[in-house]
């Protein structure tokens, strides 16, 4: 396997609006990477220039440090899983993973090995006679990343692979994936809409917002330190609280109406402040600090927790609360907002 | 709820069934009569009027000749407007709904002027011989068939499916072979069929293309007809019903009942 | 990606359809129009003749009542088939292709048969004392009507079929509920919403009758001449070519006008989205 860098890369189909910008960042060698991002964000755009089934209008994608931008498709020697898993219905399972080989030239008995190792590494070899139209969509989708796999490729790219299947088969698919990546070292770009299934499997995560990159790093810096109010309200942060320069009162502390919040985090150029639903607690014994009134309108039952709507002076707030006996509406709480927890945002 | 099983609706429908299935049924009892005029009931049977059909050399090469021009016309309009349909719906051309309407335009013309323009141009202007030009006309009655059943059967094929040829390491020529045609084969079969089958039966395109030694099957048996009152004419019925039965039988077999009817 | 392919892949076709179909009209319409005594000289001399104006009346007459006929029996019988179980719609549907797919001279000499001086429709009557001398239905306007309607009630069940199983039935369900009829619900819900494969079939039926060479040939015989007869009679019986083309030119904007004119009737009258 190798690594994958794209520099720069831009792409318009019409000549005028700009579906990517600018787009540039590297996967290293044995990395999975996701992109994540709503529909029409260009996350699906970026994964076909780099397969070369799209041309890009400017930049370069490179394996290995070799420019590939002019490669076509067919020559890149790269393994990719598409959403509808695009298995060829007039062949066998066995036919279908064996194609790429045959593109290749091998001899007989060297596809025949080959394709009977792969078909038992993702627990095949029972369907190799079968067609795509008799397995059902986990078989299906073991299939297309046989096919994918079987002629080493120096890159796997994955487009939503798990979003057609059922929640059930889709975390223990995601697991499959995750630890045949790990066994074979594969170098992975894996895009997803899916925020759970994309922080459970990836070394780093891409998040695109309007064909630009607005956060790559690990699951977990993203999760604790968003960028963005984009990225955090991608990730599950639901409360914001927006603030000017003239509310700053030092590096830690913002005064939001009457109430002065304290942060952990440097506050300098924070235009919005944002917490987790469930970093907030209400009537905290010892409510001295970030601590403010305000009234439940409204309440969800999650199963494990209750989920509030409380309206304050300073805002709406989502609070999630763990605690099984229920407060009704219209009472008056004490909300507090620990300081390690409210971060900080600087779009 | 006016569903299959309203009676009133099933008898109404059944009556017209009948009726579009009686007269075929009629002549293929006529076809059987001793009597040398077609009429009912019939008062003997007789195969004499099948061999009557071998006796006219018009039927014979009709026959032939429009056995040849409708398999050259069906495989021409497969061969140039497959690839046709393959640029519109896979490559991102300019304007490719108007010329998706430029391939079908031929059916908005009336046949008999198709006939007749053709006639003029190709074979009195241009000196083609009766023979190709016959077969061009042919060709322009299977086109928009071609056009239209392949244009959908692309259009509701996966497109990513070949891209993932392309990704296995299949250039884009092999993989229209490898890949694209034989997941589109059941409508090739189809758009064949209907091509075969309209061009073996037509008559306004065949009646101007003819010349001394080259008569189509169809005008030849318009031509006996208006001659001739006899059961004869049942009895070449009977065996192009036949005809007609076999290839839908043979394409039943090939690709399924349910793409023949959709 | 590679246009140049594309256009290589496009262009036999393109030539195909320009050089023999539109050089041929080209070809036979610049002469028309070529005449000494003015542009229209020669269609206005066609359209002075009553005799012409006779031919392109019967042409009108008999494809607009072969509309309403096919129409009046085609829509029950497709919603009919069209609600049977897949089995039996498939086999149901081949048989209604079975008659599309066999050669117009057997289907038409099939009401010879039936229509003639001693065909079966006037032993019938003659044997039940109706009438006293056999009917001339054979080589009538009526006989033509009957000869299309037989030919182009397959195309208008084949094209509503589907329409008709794409129906979404609990919206007549509902209609039900309201407390309509079945009737009602035929012509108040149903219909409404084959708007546009009804209007499809009568593109194609009006279209086919109107142009239709072998039916009126078949069934019509010499006196009851349509157009598309009168442009093979004035080509190939009396040779007079440049007739021939003035015929050919006005079907040819008749047809084409009276498809505009359906299609703009159809965007008019089919409320639905587009993409529904």
């Amino acid at each position: 396997m190798a690594n994958l860098e794209v520099q720069n890369l831009a792409k318009s189909y019409d000549g005028k609006t700009k579906v990517l910008k600018d787009i540039s960042f590297a996967v290293n060698n044995g990395e999975l990477v996701s992109i994540l991002g709503p529909s029409g964000c260009g996350k699906t755009t970026t994964l076909r220039i780099i397969a070369g089934l799209i041309p890009e209008t400017a930049g370069q994608v490179l394996v290995n440090g070799k420019d590939i931008t002019k490669v076509p498709v067919y020559k890149r020697n790269f393994g990719m899983v598409f959403q509808s898993y695009a298995l060829f219905p007039h062949m066998n399972v066995f036919d279908n993973v064996a194609f790429g080989l045959k593109m290749r030239k091998l001899d007989k008995s060297a596809i025949k090995k080959r394709v009977t190792e792969m078909l038992a590494t993702t627990g095949l070899s029972q369907l190799s006679k079968q067609f795509p139209a008799q397995l059902s969509g986990g078989q299906q989708q073991r299939v297309s990343l046989a096919r994918a796999l079987v002629t080493n490729p120096e890159l796997l790219l994955m487009d939503e692979p798990l979003s057609n299947l059922d929640a059930k088969l889709r975390l223990k698919m995601r697991e499959e994936i995750r630890d045949l990546q790990q066994k074979l070292k594969m170098t992975v770009l894996f895009v997803t809409h899916d925020q759970q299934e994309c922080f459970a499997i990836s070394d780093k995560v891409l998040i695109m917002k309007q064909g630009r990159i607005d956060q790559f790093d690990t699951p977990q810096n993203i999760f604790h330190h968003p960028r963005t109010e984009y990225v955090a309200r991608f990730i599950g942060y639901d409360n914001f609280i927006t603030v000017t320069a003239a509310n700053r009162q030092d590096e830690h502390h913002i005064k939001v109406g009457e109430t002065v919040l304290n942060t952990v985090e440097p506050n300098q150029d924070a235009k919005v402040l944002t917490i987790r639903p469930e970093n907030i607690h209400l009537n905290l014994a010892d409510a001295s600090e970030n601590s403010f009134t305000g009234t439940i309108m409204s309440r969800e039952y999650l199963g494990q927790s209750f989920k509030y709507a409380i309206h304050s002076a300073i805002g709406d707030f989502q609070v999630e609360e763990a605690r099984q006996k229920m407060r009704s509406s219209g009472e008056e709480v004490t909300l507090t907002l620990p300081a390690k927890h409210l971060h900080p945002l600087s779009e | 709820m006016l569903d299959r099983k309203n009676k009133t609706l099933t008898v109404i429908s059944i009556i017209i069934l009948a009726l579009i299935m009686l007269p075929l049924i009629l002549v293929v009892i006529t076809s059987f009569n001793t009597q040398s005029s077609i009429s009912l009931p019939i008062t003997g049977f007789t195969l004499s009027w099948y061999s009557n059909i071998f006796q006219q050399p018009d039927f014979i090469s009709g026959f032939e000749s429009s056995l040849i021009v409708a398999l050259i016309a069906s495989i021409s309009a497969l061969v140039i407007g497959i690839p046709a349909v393959y640029a519109l719906t896979r490559y991102n051309i300019h304007h490719a709904a108007w010329f998706q309407s430029f391939f079908l335009s031929p059916t908005l013309i009336p046949e008999i002027v198709i006939g007749f323009a053709l006639y003029q141009a190709a074979v009195i202007t241009m000196r083609i011989p009766v023979f190709i030009g016959l077969i061009v006309g042919h060709f322009l009655l299977c086109l928009p068939y071609v056009i239209r059943l392949i244009t959908a059967s692309m259009l509701l094929m996966d497109s990513h499916i070949e891209e993932a040829g392309w990704i296995c390491g299949c250039s884009r020529k092999k993989g229209f072979f490898l890949i694209v045609l034989p997941n589109i084969k059941a409508s090739i079969i189809a758009a064949f069929m209907m091509c075969f089958i309209n061009s073996f039966n037509n008559i306004p395109v065949s009646l101007f293309m003819s010349g001394p030694s080259l008569t189509m099957l169809p005008p030849s048996i318009l031509n006996y007809l208006q001659n001739n009152y006899d059961p004869t004419v049942s009895a070449i019925s009977v065996l192009l019903m036949i005809f007609t039965a076999l290839m839908m039988f043979l394409v039943e077999k090939a690709i399924g009942i349910k793409n023949i009817t959709e | 990606m590679n246009r140049k392919t594309a256009v290589w892949l496009l262009i036999p076709a393109f030539l195909g359809v320009l050089v023999f179909t539109f050089f041929p009209l080209i070809q036979i319409a610049i002469p028309t129009f070529q005449s000494k005594s003015g542009f229209f000289s020669l269609y206005t001399q066609f359209l002075k003749s009553s005799f012409n104006w006779a031919v392109i009346g019967r042409s009108f007459l008999i494809a607009i009542v072969t509309v309403i006929v096919v129409l009046i029996l085609g829509v029950p019988i497709s919603i009919w088939i069209g609600r049977q179980k897949t089995v039996v719609r498939q086999i149901l549907n081949l048989l209604i292709l079975f008659p599309m797919l066999t050669n117009a001279v057997v289907r038409n000499f099939a009401w010879i048969i039936i229509l003639g001086h001693d065909g079966i429709v006037n032993k019938t009557l003659l044997a039940l004392h109706l009438i006293k001398s056999p009917l001339n239905i054979l080589y009538t306007n009526t006989s033509i009507i009957i000869g299309s309607v037989y030919l182009f009630l397959p195309i208008m069940i084949n094209s509503l079929i589907g329409s008709v199983a794409e129906l979404n039935v609990e919206i007549e369900e509902a209609a039900a509920v309201l407390g309509s009829s079945p009737w009602r619900t035929l012509f108040k819900v149903i219909i409404p919403q084959l708007t546009t494969g009804i209007l499809t079939g009568c593109i194609l039926v009006f279209a086919g009758t109107m142009t239709a060479y072998t039916t009126p040939e078949i069934l019509g015989g010499n006196r009851h001449l349509v157009m598309a007869t009168l442009i093979y009679q004035q080509a190939m019986t009396l040779g007079n070519w440049q007739n021939a083309s003035v015929i050919s030119l006005i079907l040819i904007v008749i047809s084409a006008l009276s498809m505009w004119l359906m299609r703009r009737l159809s965007h008019h009258l089919d409320r639905r989205p587009i993409n529904a």
